[in-house]
């Protein structure tokens, strides 16, 4: 039941020293602007806690259970990233205050830039995109006005069939036209596509690395010479980031531009869904492209830059999540060289376990070493008349979010894959019973499918309709009363 | 039990035995796995970054830091697209159960109920407040919901050119240029009139010159003005183009008027008044409502109502094929993650202050406002610009008083100053030469406002 159905006349949880006062908005808002009364739920402190209370515990989270989400890099969110992100001394800033008022948080933001620099290998940073998406947006931005300013035929963007659905549409919105390469049989860049691809109407490739299949692109370097060669730029998508840090950096790779998913990577938790944050790095000749304003530091003092003769302009009503850009500083600061480091080791090893685990059951596509997830395949039991989507469900009944499912799509992962990322968070033991479950599964698979096919069990509700939710629209109360 | 070396890095679980025991079931050595990283240069002798902190350390380098900011502020005059509010203690306190926070993307409904029928509560609080048909489930920020809400009239309309105020947010303006430009999509601006508000006039010139895709038009507007948005959605519809109503300030949405009432097409804005800290600028909430006929054009996520195998009321993400996991380059935006805690966040502060609390906490900002202006007209330094223009909790206001000084005498008040207006924004006023856009919220309790006024005169 809503809180609009649970709403009783009369009641509140407003505890204001004043009340309406109608007088004050006859005397100066003008009759045209006036609204009439809009129904909100009327409901008593206590009926709104235990609502959401309620509604939390009907909600699967990283605090709850293992959460093998691939691609998402759904890691811990340690609790004192939380307790500093809600210091009065950030939430309670305005972002129009002087910077000489809050060379605290200009500290931190200037600071946070000098690490990200270090840990990819960049010259310069934005804090300024809220997302992965808004990042690369941001990113391919840049790119468009920089071939703009030097080489204007440069109108399309080589995107790998492997890559993650916000790279074609960001950099269709960017104004490119996407032209899509195709991978090769060990999993990477098809190399001769690219050699045909790559001419001088291309103004750049973008890649994930680490890709979607959780592979390390082998040929970044022979890539990167062939796309500078013709006069093409780099642009790195940093979601899967969680692999590398201090093992190698995409700027020493001859990546341009980079984006990085700070809720990924650096551990900022994902609220169901954001926000995150998104910082973009860029090499020493796109810094002056970047958008306004750009933290810098001068003679001891921190400051908001809106002097970059080229900027892209501005992304957002202010200068990106502070809250949030604070949480993965505080997490980076903790874990320092030694520990990030420490946390892309344990992320292959943890990765390259579950595939170990696993592999006599649901076959990797491809048999070699992955970083930081894996993807497999559950083709074949389509013979006992169950599909994947079924033993992902099942998976909810003993206790585990199911991993990615169906992605990447792309040959030959057009058929059933799920993509497993325990991250560098999970214990042994739990990656053990996880993988105990999925075997079990299988087996069940075979001798009792119906406990698939109609999984999940224990959830409080069980599979969804979504051809229900499409066809019979509704998405608000108003909706419903109207049904 | 043997003691074995504890474990340096208390967010990594594995021991050295473990990991050991791991690999030899990978069969390999952990060089072996980077052998992929073939000739590529590794990082050669590590990062250059200081040694970890422990939690201890990490507070008090975090509060030898956050000192450097100034004192704590009980009220602002400042808002320009962030206010300072109330924030109910039960607000946070719900928005943080970790059921919520440390959740992805509710892809599994049958583990996300709780995600997803937040957010579909967040979607019905915003139809009911922008009186608008559909709500998605949020944007980034007022900014980027304003400039998408350009780019979803370029689809729908086609013509490569919208309309924007003049007396539009000037970061929105800039936001919504940065996303057109690559297009080529032109943005006109309509001049503003004597009263600060909308010129009728350009608008009809600028609408019959040719056409266009959208007219954005925002109130409050960024002088505070309230615009008259049923008479400018009837000049609109007299044309091709989409009506797009923005505001900065969400409190104003108890109060104002705005959607199906005022002609409006799509109605977008900022959330961050709902029950969210201004956190220096980020992360806040967009709000973005539009009508049904649009269900195919709109971007971001959205929830819908369904039912389970069972036939039991269930929530699940609806209108799906609009999006880039699906549609790759022919989605209608890249949005994928959103300001979905932040939605989840508003939905429990409307909550909280209800129906008619939150009609009251409009009256209130009225009220509030209107007794700073007149405070300050009294003390001889300050006059109203634009005197006849209805505002809600904002005023523009010339003053003799410079911004140096202005920021001296309020020091000693635990308040933001206001806004110093750039010159030519808005029209002189003789013996007057500073302009500034002075904001006051329900924050501006009595006593403070004595002291501004005291400093002040």
């Amino acid at each position: 039941m809503t809180l609009f159905e649970k709403s009783v006349a009369g009641r509140s949880a407003f505890s204001f020293g004043f009340e309406e006062d109608r007088a004050v908005a006859e005397r100066y808002v003008p009759e045209f602007a006036r609204a009439a009364v809009k129904p909100l739920p009327q409901v008593a402190e206590l009926d709104l806690v235990r609502h959401f209370t309620n509604l939390a515990t009907m909600n699967y989270g990283v605090d709850t259970g293992f959460y093998p989400l691939g691609s998402c890099t759904m890691k811990y969110n340690p609790k004192i990233n939380e307790r500093m992100a809600a210091d009065p001394r950030l939430t309670v800033r305005h972002p129009l205050d002087n910077a000489t008022d809050n060379q605290g948080i200009l500290q931190m933001e200037f600071e946070l830039k000098e690490c990200l620099q270090e840990i990819t290998g960049m010259d310069d940073f934005t804090l300024q995109p809220a997302c992965g998406a808004h990042g690369e947006l941001a990113g391919m931005l840049i790119i468009h006005a920089y071939m703009r300013d030097h080489d204007a035929k440069r109108t399309k963007v080589l995107i790998p069939d492997s890559a993650h659905g916000t790279n074609p549409a960001s950099a269709t919105m960017a104004g490119f036209q996407v032209v899509t390469v195709p991978s090769n049989e060990r999993g990477g860049v098809d190399m001769d596509a690219l050699d045909k691809l790559m001419d001088d109407t291309v103004a750049a490739i973008m890649l994930t690395n680490p890709n979607t299949v959780g592979l390390f692109e082998e040929n970044i370097t022979q890539i990167a010479e062939l796309v500078h060669a013709r006069g093409g730029l780099l642009y790195y998508d940093g979601a899967n980031l969680n692999a590398l840090m201090g093992l190698i950096r995409p700027g020493d790779l001859g990546f341009d531009v980079v984006h990085l998913n700070l809720h990924k990577t650096f551990s900022t938790p994902h609220g169901g869904g954001g926000p995150g944050a998104a910082p973009v790095g860029v090499k020493k000749f796109l810094a002056d492209y970047l958008p306004i304003p750009v933290v810098v530091c001068r003679d001891g003092q921190y400051a908001l830059d809106e002097n970059r003769p080229h900027t892209i302009g501005r992304m957002s009503g202010f200068y990106g999540n502070t809250a949030v850009l604070a949480r993965a500083y505080v997490y980076i600061k903790m874990m320092g060289r030694d520990g990030l480091l420490a946390t892309s080791r344990a992320a292959v090893i943890n990765a390259n376990y579950v595939k170990a685990l696993l592999s006599p059951y649901f076959p990797p596509a491809y048999d070699r070493p992955v970083m930081h997830e894996t993807v497999l395949s559950a083709k074949g039991y389509d013979k006992y008349g169950v599909t994947l989507l079924d033993i992902a469900k099942r998976l909810m009944d003993y206790g585990y979010h199911p991993p990615t499912i169906y992605f990447p799509h792309f040959p030959p992962y057009a058929e059933e894959v799920m993509m497993v990322e325990p991250t560098e968070s999970e214990s042994k033991e739990t990656m053990d019973s996880f993988c105990d479950a999925l075997i079990k599964i299988s087996q069940e698979a075979k001798e009792n499918p119906d406990l698939l096919l109609s999984a999940p069990h224990d959830t409080v509700v069980t599979r969804v309709n979504e051809t229900y939710a499409a066809r019979h629209l509704v998405t608000s109360h108003r909706d419903k009363k109207g049904t | 039990m043997q003691s074995t070396e504890r474990n340096r890095f208390s967010f990594i679980p594995a021991t050295g035995g473990e990991q050991q025991a791991m690999l030899q079931k990978i069969g390999l050595q952990f060089d072996d796995i980077v052998k992929c990283f073939a000739g590529n240069s590794c990082v050669e002798g590590g990062l250059q970054l200081p040694d970890g902190l422990t939690e201890d350390q990490m507070v008090e380098y975090w509060d030898t830091m956050m000192s450097r900011n100034s004192g704590p502020r009980k009220a602002s005059l400042l808002g320009a697209g962030a206010y300072m509010h109330f924030i109910p203690a039960v607000v946070p306190h719900l928005a943080s159960l970790p059921g919520f926070v440390t959740a992805y993307t509710p892809y599994q409904p049958e583990i996300s109920q709780g995600t997803l029928q937040s957010l579909f509560e967040f979607q019905s609080f915003m139809v009911e407040l922008t009186d608008m048909e559909l709500a998605n489930c949020s944007m980034y920020d007022g900014a980027s919901s304003t400039a998408e809400a350009m780019l979803m009239a370029h689809r729908v309309k086609k013509a490569d050119r919208v309309l924007v105020a003049a007396t539009v947010n000037p970061n929105y303006l800039a936001t919504v240029r940065t996303y057109l430009k690559p297009r080529g999509i032109a943005v006109d601006v309509v001049r503003m009139d004597g009263d600060g508000r909308v010129s009728m006039e350009d608008l009809e010139l600028k609408l019959s010159a040719s056409a266009c895709s959208a007219v954005l038009v925002q109130s409050p507007n960024y002088l505070g003005i309230i615009e008259d948005l049923g008479a400018i959605g009837t000049a609109v519809h007299g044309h091709d183009a989409l009506f797009v109503e923005s505001f900065t300030e969400a409190m104003a949405l108890g109060l104002l008027k705005y959607g199906v009432g005022t002609g409006a097409d799509v109605v977008i804005g900022e959330g961050q008044s709902l029950g969210l800290s201004m956190s220096f600028g980020g992360p806040h909430l967009g709000v973005f409502a539009t009508l049904k006929k649009y269900n195919r054009e709109f971007p971001g996520r959205i929830v819908g109502e369904s039912i389970d195998t069972k036939g039991r009321q269930a929530f699940v993400m609806t209108l799906r094929a609009r999006e880039q996991d699906i549609r790759r380059e022919k989605a209608t935006s890249n949005i994928c993650s959103n300001h979905a805690l932040n939605a989840l966040t508003a939905a429990v502060y409307l909550g909280s202050v209800g129906e008619s609390g939150f009609r009251a906490l409009a009256c209130e900002n009225v009220a509030k406002l209107q007794k700073l202006v007149s405070g300050l007209e009294a003390t001889g330094h300050f006059t109203r610009v634009f005197k006849q223009s209805p505002v809600f909790n904002e005023a523009v206001l010339a003053s003799s008083i410079a911004p140096e000084d202005m920021r001296s005498r309020l020091a000693g008040v635990p308040v933001f100053p206001p806004l110093a207006l750039a010159g030519g924004v808005v029209p002189e006023v003789q013996g007057m030469p500073h302009t500034y856009l002075v904001c006051a919220t329900e924050m501006l309790k009595d006593s403070i406002l004595g002291q501004v006024l005291g400093a002040l005169s």
